[in-house]
């Protein structure tokens, strides 16, 4: 076991996945200007493997696990000794930084909360995942949501869960699609809008949120009236609704919500401008936070550009505003990183690290310049 | 110290692994069941319309919902006037019972529907009057008011002829989507209806 950890902990896997990953930062960097900077992530550094002319290269995913059980080997196999002490200290440091970007790439989320001024929300859109949601609405004051991930966004992917008395066949998703008047309606087997509305594949905006998806779905399980063909696409006018034993239902493609333990509520949002130019100065919304399980506690809160609110896990930063509809809107951004410590912690410990290094050689550097002289 | 991780050095990489693997497993295939209070609006616009219409009990109530858990967007007809729901983005068609060449339309479409200006010049069109520019936009618009749910802007476009046909068009700004409600027919009677219009484009509001 230990000749086999020995060869996993080889410094040249190290070396060699190093030189790979300046090759994917080079490819990420060229490829960004053509297909965008999230598709780019997504195929050069978050993917296990990606295709290039048919062959299958290994992915900055991939490299990474390896630099991190090459890394963990390392140090499973090599003796501790004070002389050796601030390389054990920056290879751990740089354990660390991998850890970080491990709970960074699992567990962080990003999205947006959209609030007008005297109203309230109590969730955060993805910038980037979407859901199936199926809304079961015959209770009084709730919502019942059945969230289907993005990872069901596949062809032939059926959604069903025991407590809906219904199926959900995914029939076709386009990831960026228009919407087009049907020149005939006389399919019986459509439903709903797309009766009347087909959806048509467009090319990939290289702004990926600029995107808009659409997924054809079949339902099967209920009766003639409600079995059919249906069209789902993101900001639909008119959601699909039906009613099965009783109980309305609404089903709706969106981007995925994920709901905090308190509510927002926008008291104002103000844009100063430097005087006399129409250059903004500063933006800031002043919110309370409506806490639940607290006696509806509130607190009031203001958010402006560098000084962002952390609460409930999440930073919400001041990010966009939109005054075209009258109202005033205020845009914040909410990222909820659990990594977002590890780059600072294991920078200074890698500091530290060399600094040991460089200090243990001091000695050793002093006996040669003295033998020299 | 005799080795970083000692004896326990080989399961530890193990263990490291396979909590990468797990992790790395999980997320996959997620079905996420929860129960959220549906959405309470609870708009500072309301407040201003509170009182304005005394809304009449809603014989039909369009098939549209803005946002799961949101409440369906509705108004209350003119007297005399009949509805025929739509299908669609188009929400109803509605019309006086004594007036077939009048009719109202309601569309909704989401986000800024691609624009107020590029709509407004399509209608123009339709006239057979010249498109405008954003700066003249302004010279369209005849009203300004608010209904329960948002801004209401009305606009009246009549085509140059003296017996020709003519447009008076609402537009509501709500946060995902606009609301277009297009009264058309011959100009010299969309006068006599604009009071009933505008009442009626006052009377937008959510129930359950």
């Amino acid at each position: 076991m230990k000749a086999m950890l020995k060869k996993i902990g080889d410094p040249r896997i190290f070396v060699a996945c190093c030189s790979w990953l300046i090759a994917l930062l080079i490819l990420g960097t060229i490829a960004q200007k053509y297909i965008g900077l999230y598709m780019a992530q997504e195929k050069y550094f978050s993917s296990w493997f990606f295709e290039w002319r048919n062959i299958p290269l290994p992915g900055g995913r991939l490299v990474l696990s390896v630099v991190f059980l090459n890394l963990s080997a390392f140090l499973s196999v090599h003796r501790w000794s004070l002389k050796k002490a601030g390389i054990f200290i920056t290879h751990i440091g740089a354990l660390l930084l991998l850890l970080g970007g491990f709970l960074t790439a699992h567990f962080s989320t990003e999205g947006s909360v959209v609030l007008e001024e005297g109203n309230s929300s109590n969730f955060v859109s993805d910038y980037h995942l979407l859901e199936i949601a199926i809304i079961d609405q015959s209770h009084e004051s709730n919502d019942r949501v059945y969230a289907f991930s993005q990872d069901f966004l596949v062809e032939g992917k059926l959604l069903a869960h025991q407590e809906f008395p219904f199926a959900i066949t995914i029939d076709r998703v386009f990831r960026n699609c228009s919407v087009l008047k049907r020149e005939s309606t006389s399919d019986v087997t459509l439903k709903g809008m797309a009766k009347n509305f087909e959806l048509v594949e467009e090319v990939l905006n290289k702004q990926h949120e600029q995107n808009r998806w659409g997924v054809r779905i079949q339902v099967t399980g209920v009766n003639a009236e409600i079995n059919g063909s249906y069209i789902l696409f993101e900001e639909m006018p008119v959601e699909h609704s039906f009613e099965v034993a009783g109980k309305p239902y609404l089903i709706t493609l969106r981007r995925e919500r994920r709901y905090l333990p308190f509510d927002i509520h926008l008291i104002d949002f103000q844009r100063v401008l430097h005087p006399g130019t129409g250059v903004a100065k500063s933006y800031h919304s002043d919110v309370y936070l409506v806490g639940k399980g607290r006696n509806e506690e509130k607190r009031k809160v203001r958010i402006e550009m560098n000084q962002p609110l952390r609460e409930g896990g999440y930073t919400f930063y001041q990010a966009s505003f939109s005054q075209s509809h009258g109202a005033e809107v205020s845009i914040l951004a909410a990222v909820s990183n659990y990594g977002r410590l590890f780059p600072y912690i294991s920078s200074l410990i890698m500091c530290l690290g060399l600094l040991i290094h460089l200090a243990m050689l001091i000695p050793t550097f002093l006996r040669r310049r003295r033998i020299q002289c | 110290m005799k080795s970083c991780l000692g004896s326990r050095s080989p399961n530890v990489v193990s263990i490291l692994f396979c909590v990468q693997l797990f992790v790395c497993g999980c997320g996959v295939d997620r079905v996420r069941i929860y129960e959220v209070p549906r959405a309470r609006v609870q708009s500072s616009l309301k407040r201003i319309q509170q009182n304005s219409i005394d809304p009449k009990p809603e014989s039909m109530v369009p098939d549209q919902v803005l946002e799961p858990g949101e409440r369906k967007l509705t108004w209350t007809l003119p007297d005399d006037w009949k509805q025929n729901l739509g299908s669609g983005m188009k929400l109803a068609d509605i019309s006086p019972v004594n007036d077939s060449e009048v009719k109202i339309s309601i569309v909704a479409l989401s986000g800024n529907g691609g624009g107020l200006l590029s709509n407004l010049n399509r209608w123009r069109g339709q006239l057979g009057i010249q498109p405008v520019t954003t700066k003249e936009l302004e010279s369209d618009q005849i009203d300004f008011f608010f209904c329960s749910v948002g801004q209401v802007r009305l606009f009246k476009l009549f085509a140059d002829s003296s017996e020709g046909q003519g447009f008076l068009i609402g537009v509501i700004s709500l946060k995902s989507q606009t609301i277009f409600v297009k009264l058309s027919g011959p100009s010299e009677r969309l006068v006599d209806y604009k009071d009933k219009m505008t009442s009626m484009l006052k009377s937008f509001r959510r129930v359950k």
